[in-house]
């Protein structure tokens, strides 16, 4: 271990090192300013004007000379008179629109005013480049710091959920570091990576490397045409995120804090001992077994006075027992001069889990430096170090967390955790409560690079070369060490024993190399203005793994590599390299900000696939109309109300080629880096007479003429605002991916696995609508952001006309979502015997009877089996919305955020439903069973333990599909700015305190005790949400 | 402008700088087209068909081999033998008639064509590799043997299978099924010239010229050959490479793997390469699953100590109904009162981990497997064991000798001498010649023979297809041990309150013309766009 940190501590030092060096010699560049405003000499006194806005003269503004009290306003045409001479600056400010700086030249003055709504003003990051969002022909949406802060939000992926309209963001898990939504934008074009692209100042990178709050901007581009210029990654749509520079002025220094409380959201109920006892003994009469509890067992249950033989116990509340304590500090310093600006920060997250020994710590330094070294040429130097330390409690039967969680939600309540001798009780499977109190750990450290690094030459006017390097080492270890345990009979008798004890060491190294050039041409003839973009971009990435196992260590005590025994020692390791290469060039032109055209190519080449299907080109175009600056517009009526309307229209196709999703932090095992070719994989060994025996075997099939998977994507825009500061953005959007790579399924005979094939279509299309609108009333100001999409995913075309299940809930089908639950349907319960025999119909075993669920025979073959099996719903919403609105009076704010999803469905299983026999429990919901006694209308089927007829994963029908839609009070923020009187009595600039609320509320039909945004198919076996309860504080000194 | 030419001159650098091949040879798995240089490279390839089947992770499946020692134990489900307590291992609905296309459970696992494949692309490469005539012509006579397993495997269980003998291509994988005869005369061709190129010599593993002749015996045996059942099981007892190892209840324990009567089996090797699913026989109590539960139908199969069955004998007692029989039964099966690993078993009390209406894991029986378990506490962890397991022995040659002799009405000493090495290992009085005289007498008391001698070894299910006797022993109830009654803890003694009530796990429905054959999974069929045929009765 301590050879690591040093080995760090070297890399940091280095970096600490560049950084001084780069910084002082850009110091000693500095350079006086050029230019100076040199004054008229020419005197006069009086000056006259005429100041006009957008749609006309401009009544009432107000003219004064800077610097001095000489003021005056217009009339009702517009005109003004003011004593002033040549060389004098006059501000001229009128409401709603920008004061505007005028140096006086001669007697009469043209002035136009420009409206200060921000819509128009606003700047928005786009692939490579900056653009005024007017100009914007894309479906392009940004966020900025503003929407992000005071919020409990651990990583970036939650703290954009809901921000961005056709953007669903699926939070699975509130696993302290692991916590990370999955990002879906405009829906699932793939079965392989879905994943968009996250580029971090101009490098792609991942969000897991980024503090939420060295974030500046967030932008989001959803269409062909935006994103086309990131061609071979874009396909899934890219999101840039822009970290905060440097600005310019004294050093500022500001302090963002908070701390609090995680509790899981929504826990599963599930039956108490007696009730337990009841329902199994039931369940074992209707299979015609012996009953297992006798009446006085169950009374013993039900008065609780052997907590012995006959306990209750909560094995839930014995397993949440975490602090669930979070913590955020951060600081950050900005300032610079001219020349030099600079940004630097550090954060700190600490958060302990819902259950004891889960927790992370992540620390993140960020420090940006920009540099003007002559007024030609500027070089920028970003760097950040992200070190996360993740520790997960793990379990001596599997080896993982999963397994703690779906125990607990399975060892019935009539098994005790301790007996009062102190002997552990145990259930088949162990006991999770043991497992947690051993304190056994996966150790995880993540320590994430990125270094950004870029120099920008202006060779002539408006023409630019800028060279960007970026590199991005990850290092991480993780170290997991399996205890064992030795379980007892109640009379203290030797028991089960589970696991041998091991240790599993894995070292995970990554390197991304990216290399951009980038060249430039900005030109502005009078109304024609030109942008051109020409680049070249290349990439390799390389990731390298070890692991060693080591077991039968002499105690659990001890867990180093060396400690194990030599029997049973293994290691593995791997390593895999890909190249990527492009050729792209954009050009933007904008005739009188009127006519805007846009037009990309890209040419994209891997190192993946073989010959001349290594290279694909990838064009697009989008044009844009804005109508409000058409003269008949100007003149028309509408003009009066409407600030902004625009068309946009775009076509443009994007290319994959990755495999299958990956993670940043381990070995990309899952994606095949070398489809093309037939290799052989070792580690297929034999042992001959005791002596193990290296081997290998062709066990991939592999497709030479395997070539890029194509998106193309059309998209239509309409931007409208009001006057009265109501804006829309409207979208309509038609995605469709074509050769998707896939492995569609061979004949058995081949006798391996599919390989991939570039087959399949899959559409995504849908609509998006953003509403904004802010207003105040008084020192009452209030804001009203809301996105809505609707996406309609579809597959057109798959392996063949007859459809492909896909495990045991799922299936492909033309026509259908990407993920299709796929099942019985399912027409209530059989309330007799009689109606089952009477039915005709065979069941799908020969136990069918009275209670059981009954099942539609879609075929008419008078029998259930697979073949009457349907599709049953998606667990991909088709309509999600968010919902932001700030309100402040004086010094107080108010910020409340909904988001929701409708229209989607999940399905639950195994534990999530529970079980009667004893192995596991039933939840509460069973205590509606039918029984042809007691309760002949129950909503549930009869109770039965092995007959399979109604499991949820043995028959899966619509009987277990839950309604998954819901809403959610994502976020409420109250905060405190505190008087300046008094921060400047204490010598501060300024000061919030705030309480801060995450995931507080929700309003969904989902199963009771299960979060709506769960996996898609669950058990129930996974880290819960949570909800955050924080008090913050933020200081400016 | 120097900065300028600085500038051009840093970006045409990282150009060039950049610009590695797009041409990358994997780094961590070798270029089929550059293998077979030499001979290192060819065993690499023999020992990849040797070992397991791909993992969903494309890494080897743990614990499994060119045979898996768990389809070997839970094929014991699919006969009368046997019960899986558990739909979702994939047996349950083979063993009780209810499997379909879209439920075929574990034939999934058993329609494959991932060894002949691999089979087949070291045959076609094998020409090329430097390693000596000699050697060659064994490695190749090897493969053939595994290849000819795969066959008659698929052969038994599906009946007529596409033979292939070439590595396909996904396009030209659609090759309509040959018929079973002509799969099992394949299988006959090439053992005969595989055994011609094998010697007896046991290769650690390997498969020998015993392991080539054993199957084609299993393959005559199958189609009813029995004069070449008695030709060929005669060259190997003529042989003199085989004999019974002394201890049964020992001969399956890992001290004496690879002893004198193995003829085919699956080497592990523990912690290495182990075998990571023993504990599912285990019973619940000491940790195990449960999974494959000896039936009442078994139990009641074995014979007295003094050589007669449980209706003929005098000595068996209902009331004590483990006491004096077979030893066989002791050394195979744990039943209730049955002293293991130091305590009596007692599944009988309903507070015990091993009641069957109690925990899940607990045999729905009453009865587990201790077959390859005599001692769990030998093994330092259950769930990895080097235990070789076995797949072939000489007592089965000695049987199928036997029964072919009967089935051809050739009875003569060799029957009863064959019969008797078998059942004296066991410490089995001789068979009684005045009563098992006749052919038929005979044929009952060889077939009794093999149940309980192979009993748990995955036997069983063959047998009774080839006899034709499955729809009479896999229809109806599986019952389990007597329910009612309490075990001694000190004693073991068991005191039943009620001789009739007994366990029970399921009914099982057997089908003639039906169910002898598996369902070919539906997505064998689906996938093979219309060459392939489901079974009659699917």
């Amino acid at each position: 271990m301590i050879s690591k940190f040093t080995s760090n501590q070297k890399v940091s030092l280095l970096a600490i090192a560049l950084l001084v060096a780069s910084s002082q010699s850009l110091w000693a560049a500095e350079m006086p300013i050029a230019f100076k405003h040199t004054a008229n000499k020419a005197a006069q006194n009086q000056v006259t004007g005429k100041v006009t806005a957008e749609d006309g003269p401009l009544a009432s503004a107000t003219v004064s000379v800077k610097g001095t009290s000489v003021s005056t306003s217009t009339d009702a045409k517009g005109t003004f008179a003011i004593r002033a001479k040549a060389g004098d600056i006059l501000l001229v400010s009128s409401v709603g629109y920008k004061t505007k700086e005028v140096t006086v030249t001669g007697t009469t003055l043209s002035i136009q005013l420009e409206s200060n709504n921000e819509a128009l003003e606003e700047v928005v990051v786009v692939g490579f480049a900056k653009q005024k969002k007017v100009n914007l022909t894309g479906a392009v949406q940004a966020i900025t710091s503003k929407d992000l802060q005071d919020r409990p939000v651990t990583n970036v992926s939650s703290a954009i959920q809901g921000k961005f309209s056709g953007v669903t963001i699926t939070q699975n898990s509130g696993q302290p570091g692991k916590d990370n939504g999955t990002i879906r934008i405009r829906g699932l074009g793939t079965i392989n990576n879905a994943n968009p692209l996250v580029i971090v100042d101009g490098i792609e990178s991942s969000m897991n490397n980024i503090n939420p709050n060295d974030i500046e901007s967030v932008s989001v581009l959803k269409d062909g045409p935006s994103a086309a210029i990131y061609g071979s990654k874009a396909a899934n749509g890219v999101i840039l995120i822009t970290t905060k520079k440097g600005g310019s002025g004294k050093p500022q220094l500001n302090y963002t804090g908070y701390a609090g409380i995680q509790d899981p959201t929504r826990l599963p109920e599930y039956m108490n001992s007696y009730d337990h006892a009841v329902i199994l003994n039931e369940a074992l009469k209707n299979e015609g077994k012996t009953q297992r509890f006798s009446q006085q067992d169950l009374e013993l249950f039900k008065n609780g006075s052997d907590p012995d033989g006959h306990p209750n116990t909560d094995w839930l509340g014995l397993l949440y027992k975490g602090s669930g304590f979070q913590q955020s500090h951060n600081l950050q310093v900005t300032g610079g001069t001219e020349d030099v600006q600079y940004m630097a920060s550090g954060g700190y997250l600490g958060q302990k889990g819902v259950i004891k020994v889960a927790s992370s710590d992540r620390y993140n330094l960020r420090t940006n430096v920009g540099a003007k070294v002559s007024s030609r040429l500027r070089f920028d130097l970003g760097l950040a170090y992200n070190y996360q330390r993740i520790t997960e409690p793990v379990n001596p039967y599997t080896g993982d967390m999963a397994q703690i969680f779906r125990q607990v939600n399975r060892i019935p309540s009539f098994i005790p955790y301790k007996y009062s001798n102190g002997v552990y009780g145990r259930g088949s499977d162990g006991n999770p409560i043991a497992w947690m109190d051993l304190e056994a750990k996966d150790n995880m450290t993540y320590k994430h690079t990125q270094v950004n690094f870029s120099g920008e030459f202006q060779i002539m006017d408006g023409l630019k070369i800028k060279q960007v390097v970026g590199f991005q080492p990850i290092d991480n270890m993780s170290s997991k060490f399996v205890k064992d345990i030795q379980y007892y009979a109640p009379n203290g008798d030797l028991g089960p024993k589970q696991g041998v004890n091991n240790l599993t060491v894995y070292n995970f190294q990554s390197e991304r190399l990216t290399f951009q050039t980038l060249m430039t041409y900005d030109k502005k003839i009078g109304n024609h203005q030109i942008n051109v973009l020409g680049g070249f971009m290349d990439e390799t990435f390389r990731a390298d793994y070890s692991s060693a196992y080591a077991q039968g260590f002499l105690n659990n005590d001890f867990s180093e590599l060396n400690l194990g025994s030599k029997d049973g020692m293994k290691v593995d390791g791997g390593a895999k390299k890909l190249i990527l290469r492009s050729f792209f060039g954009r050009i933007n032109y904008a005739f009188a900000d009127k006519y805007l055209l846009e037009a990309n190519v890209r040419r994209d080449g891997t190192s993946r696939f073989l010959g001349s299907n290594r290279w694909s080109t990838f064009p697009s175009f989008s044009a844009g109309w804005r109508i409000s600056q058409e003269d008949f517009f100007k003149e028309s009526s509408l003009s009066d109300v409407i600030s902004e309307l625009k068309l946009r229209g775009g076509w443009g196709k994007l290319g994959n080629q990755q495999l299958a999703a990956t993670s940043d932090n381990s070995y990309p095992s899952s994606d095949a880096y070398y489809p093309g070719l037939f290799t052989i994989s070792p580690g297929y060994n034999y042992s001959f007479g005791g002596e193990i025996s290296s081997g290998g075997a062709i066990v991939e099939s592999a497709n030479p003429i395997l070539k890029w998977e194509s998106t193309t994507s059309t998209n239509i825009g309409l931007d409208l605002n009001f006057k009265n500061n109501l804006g829309f953005v409207f979208e309509y959007f038609d995605r469709k991916t074509d050769g998707v790579l896939l492995k569609l399924p061979v004949s058995n005979l081949y006798g391996l696995p599919a390989p991939y094939q570039n087959a399949g279509k899959v559409q995504n299309n849908g609509v998006e609508l953003q509403v904004n609108y802010q207003n105040s009333i008084g020192d009452f100001k209030y804001s009203i952001a809301a996105n809505g999409s609707y996406i309609n995913n579809q597959i057109k075309k798959w392996a063949s006309d007859e459809p492909q299940v896909n495990g045991t809930f799922y299936i492909y089908e033309q026509g259908r979502p990407i993920r299709s639950f796929y099942g019985y349907e399912t027409a209530g319960i059989y309330r007799s015997d009689e109606e089952y025999k009477n039915s005709g119909i065979q069941g799908v075993n020969g136990t069918v009877g009275a209670g059981d669920i009954i099942y539609k025979d879609q075929n008419g073959d008078k029998k259930i089996d697979g073949n009457d099996r349907v599709y049953l719903g998606s667990p991909d919403p088709k309509f999600i919305f968010g919902l932001t609105s700030n309100m402040s009076y004086k010094n107080f704010d108010l910020s409340l955020f909904f988001q929701g999803a409708a229209k989607v469905q999940g399905y639950l299983w195994g534990e999530a439903i529970g079980g009667i026999s004893g192995s596991d429990k039933p939840t509460t919901i069973f205590a509606d069973r039918f029984n042809a006694e007691t309760n002949p209308n129950g909503s549930m089927p009869r109770a039965l333990t092995s007959w399979s007829q109604n499991s949820p994963s043995g028959t899966p029908s619509d009987f277990w599909i839950q309604n998954a839609s819901y809403v959610r009070l994502k976020n409420i923020t109250f905060g405190y700015t505190l008087p300046k009187t008094f921060t400047d009595r204490i010598g501060i600039k300024g000061a919030k305190v705030y309480y801060s609320g995450q995931n507080l509320l929700t309003f969904t039909g989902f199963a009771k005790g299960f979060d709506p945004e769960a996996p898609a198919d669950s058990r129930g076996n996974y880290y819960p949400q949570v909800k955050t309860n924080v008090f913050g504080l933020n200081v400016n000194f | 402008m120097k900065l300028r030419n600085i500038t051009i001159a840093l970006s045409v650098a990282t150009l060039l700088f950049s610009c590695q091949k797009l041409d990358q040879e994997p780094l961590d798995a070798y270029n089929a087209d550059n293998f077979w240089k030499t001979e290192a490279e060819t065993d690499f390839a023999v020992t990849g068909l040797y070992s397991g089947t791909r993992g969903s992770d494309g890494k080897l499946a743990e614990g499994s081999a060119w045979e898996d020692g768990t389809q070997i134990f839970y094929m014991d489900c699919t006969s009368d033998n046997s019960n899986s307590d558990f739909p979702w291992e994939g047996f349950q609905a083979l063993g009780n008639g209810t499997a379909t296309p879209t439920n075929a459970g574990n034939a999934e696992a058993r329609y494959t064509y991932e060894h002949i494949r691999r089979a087949n692309y070291i045959l076609e490469n094998i020409e090329k590799s430097p390693v000596n005539a000699e050697k060659k012509k064994r490695l190749t006579a090897e493969v053939r043997v595994l290849r000819a397993y795969k066959y008659f495997d698929m052969a038994t269980l599906f009946g007529g299978v596409p033979i292939i003998t070439k590595t396909l291509t996904t396009e030209n994988s659609f090759v309509p099924a040959n018929t079973q005869k002509e799969v099992l005369e394949f299988v006959e061709k090439e053992l005969k010239e595989a055994a011609a190129d094998l010697s007896f010599a046991k290769g650690g593993g390997r498969m020998s010229k015993g392991a080539a002749l054993g199957l084609l015996a299993r393959c005559y045996a199958f189609e009813k050959k029995y004069q070449d059942v008695i030709n060929t099981t005669q060259e190997i007892i003529s042989s003199a490479n085989y004999k019974l190892f002394d201890d049964y209840a020992t001969l399956f324990e890992e001290a004496n793997e690879n002893n004198s009567e193995v003829m085919m089996n699956i080497e592990y090797l523990v912690n290495i390469q182990g075998y990571t699913s023993l504990g599912v026989m285990l019973p619940n109590s000491m940790g195990g699953w449960g999974s494959i539960v000896p039936t009442q139908s078994l139990v009641d199969a074995y014979e007295t100590a003094d050589g007669q069955t449980i209706g003929e004998s005098k000595s068996y007692d209902p009331a004590s109904p483990y006491e004096k029989r077979d030893p066989r039964l002791g050394a195979t099966i744990v039943y209730p009162g049955a002293l293991y690993n130091g305590k009596y078993f007692d599944p009988l009390n309903p507070k015990s981990e091993d009641y069957p209406s109690g925990p899940d894991n607990a045999s729905s029986t009453a009865y587990n497997y201790k077959k390859y378990i005599q001692n769990p506490s030998s093994y330092a962890n259950i769930w990895n064991v080097g235990t070789n397991i076995i797949v072939m022995r000489y007592a089965e040659m000695l049987l199928l000798n036997a029964e072919a002799k009967i089935e051809l009405g050739i009875i003569d000493n060799t029957v009863y001498d064959n019969i008797d090495l078998v059942r004296q290992r066991a410490k089995m009085p001789k068979v009684d010649k005045a009563v098992y005289s006749g052919q038929s007498k005979l044929r009952e008391l060889v077939r009794r023979e093999l149940r309980v001698e192979f009993a748990g070894e995955g036997r069983r299910r063959f047998d009774i297809i080839r006899w034709g006797i499955a729809k009479d022993v896999m229809n109806g109830p599986v019952n389990g041990a007597l329910s009612k009654g309490t075990v001694d803890p000190k004693t073991g003694k068991v005191t039943y309150t009620s001789l009739t009530d007994r366990f029970f796990s399921e009914n099982r429905s057997f089908k003639a013309g039906k169910n002898e054959l598996w369902p070919i999974p539906q997505a064998v069929i689906d996938n093979s766009k219309g060459t392939l045929k489901q079974n009659v009765g699917y």
